[in-house]
């Protein structure tokens, strides 16, 4: 488990993100796998990113869900964990920048521990074009004409 | 405008009428009922072969999937949330390179992919795109591409040393990609090749900032996007319903396109007639009319059109000749010479693998690029992946 002053660096030469509307996308260019993390996610993300410290990070998700501050630790922990695992980020071994607390609000969102969603197919996705479902009689075709017109 | 009249019947099935609907910008499109009885395969396989996948999603999901099969609206679903990791993927991959080259002090304009779906749909879905498109000065190719190579791309076509320098001396574009495959990068120094005699450079007074992932990216002006997406779709024997409804949604949303820059631009370039008919199939496809654009007769534009919107709403092939309908989209005598004198003689990637010559003997890839087309017939103009290949 980390320490609660820890904080990461994200590791900039193979990874990129990027907020799209709600959900923030990080891409490992190493590996062509695509991250997506939503709601809380993406506030622990975000601000794992600007360096701050886990417990900050737990502190900041706490009050703007209102949920315990021991939940949201033991989450972004596990959050925490994950990134490191994935290889987005790294322990952090430069002195802490002072930076202003970010707004406390949720925009009306109800609480879901943060989640990183992992996509290695990505590579395939950009060779392929996908199949066609299957339609060879379908429920919707008349049963007077096969052609599904007049 | 009017470009001749014509008694085509555009509207050819309810499974393509469904599609002009779906193509239509904001300010034709009137949502009618879906028809009772449609051939789904027919509309999700003319869907993906024209490009149509992400604004047939968009106009069926916007009427909340009314009369649409539980399988059809499924399918579609899980095509949307591939395009959008797909194109959400590049988009990043972009703006990273586009840093990267930043760094090392090389402008960069990306055009076609995110770009383009950000201009003429404001929406990174509606498009679907596979690869990046990325216009350097030519003078700064060779940088940009060591640039990129530290940043872990590698060559898409493997080419010995002499190869890569001729390669690098006669062709306006190299593709690159990361091992782990990801999206594939053409770094282009000019936005078409010589072999097209068409060669658009940026206006760079008029270059227009776009917003992708929150992050400001220069990318051509509105007046250039239409000149390199009609000449693109023109090189690509204007296959796909979408490319036709890229130039309708952009001429939609732009209301400041200067159209006397447009016509001066193409004219001067010999790509009047191609505007012509981008415009003209936006027109008669999606109701698309450009009342301030001042178009000039021309038979063939109108014979064009036809030719293309009958290929799309009847699902045809295009021609094997692909070179031949290219010819008939330049008005200039002089640009339909030099093409066929360019397709003839100028090396082409796989002229280049076949014989590998010393850098001193280079120049003979000219005298053996005839001998090789002859040798592979007639034939040899069409487009292949490794050859002239008009790639989308």
């Amino acid at each position: 488990m980390p320490a609660p002053d820890s904080r990461y660096a994200v590791r900039s030469r193979e990874v990129a993100a990027k907020v799209f509307e709600d959900e923030v996308v990080v891409v490992h260019l190493g590996s062509c796998t695509y991250y997506s993390t939503s709601g809380s996610g993406a506030d622990a993300w975000t601000w794992i990113e600007e360096g701050r410290p886990l417990a900050e990070v737990a502190a900041t998700l706490a009050e703007r869900y209102g949920i315990g501050l021991e939940r949201a630790r033991a989450d972004v922990d596990r959050f925490a964990e994950r990134l490191l695992e994935e290889g987005l980020v790294d322990l952090a071994v430069d002195a802490a920048a002072s930076l202003p607390p970010p707004a406390p609000s949720s925009n009306g969102r109800d609480y879901a521990p943060p989640e990183l969603h992992a996509y290695r197919d990505m590579a395939d996705l950009l060779a392929l074009d996908p199949p066609l479902p299957e339609l060879d009689r379908p429920a919707w075709r008349t049963a007077a004409g096969d052609d599904g017109r007049e | 405008m009017t470009v001749g009249s014509s008694a085509l019947r555009v509207s050819g099935s309810p499974e393509f009428d469904l599609l002009l609907e779906s193509a239509r910008p904001p300010s034709t499109v009137r949502l009618q009922a879906l028809p009772t009885q449609l051939d789904w395969s027919r509309v999700l396989e003319r869907a993906l072969e024209q490009g149509m996948v992400p604004l047939l999603h968009r106009r069926l999901r916007d009427a909340g999937w009314e009369g649409v099969p539980a399988e059809v609206r499924a399918w579609l679903l899980e095509r949307h949330e591939e395009n959008r990791r797909r194109n959400r993927l590049l988009t990043i991959e972009l703006l990273a390179l586009l840093d990267r080259l930043a760094e090392a002090g090389i402008e960069a304009i990306p055009f076609k992919g995110p770009v383009a779906a950000a201009t003429c749909y404001g929406d990174l879905d509606a498009r679907p795109f596979g690869d990046i498109d990325l216009l350097v000065r030519p003078a700064d190719a060779r940088a940009a591409i060591r640039c990129m190579a530290r940043a872990g791309y590698d060559p898409l076509i493997p080419l010995s040393a002499t190869q890569r320098a001729a390669f690098l001396r006669h062709r306006t574009e190299y593709p690159l990609q990361r091992p782990a495959r990801g999206g594939i990068v053409d770094l282009h120094w000019e936005i078409f090749h010589h072999q097209f005699c068409f060669p658009l450079a940026p206006d760079r007074a008029r270059i227009r900032t776009v917003t992708l992932a929150g992050q400001p990216v220069q990318t051509l002006g509105s007046e250039d996007q239409l000149l390199m997406l009609c000449a693109h779709a023109a090189k690509h024997l204007w296959v796909r319903l979408e490319w036709v409804a890229a130039v309708a949604w952009l001429v939609d949303r732009d209301r400041d396109i200067d159209w006397e820059v447009v016509g001066t631009r193409a004219g001067a370039l010999g790509g009047r007639r191609m505007v012509e008919l981008g415009l003209a199939l936006a027109d008669r496809l999606l109701g698309m009319r450009v009342e301030r654009w001042d178009a000039r007769e021309d038979r063939m534009v109108a014979a064009l059109r036809d030719e293309v919107a009958g290929r799309l709403r009847d699902g045809s092939p295009p021609p094997e000749d692909w070179w031949r309908f290219y010819l008939r989209t330049r008005e200039r005598r002089r640009d339909r010479a030099r093409f066929l004198a360019r397709t003839a003689v100028i090396p082409t990637i796989g002229d280049w693998r076949m014989v590998d010559l010393p850098p001193a003997l280079r120049g003979l890839h000219y005298a053996l690029r005839p001998f090789r087309l002859l040798g592979r017939g007639i034939q040899a103009l069409r487009p292949d992946l490794e050859d002239d290949a008009p790639r989308s």
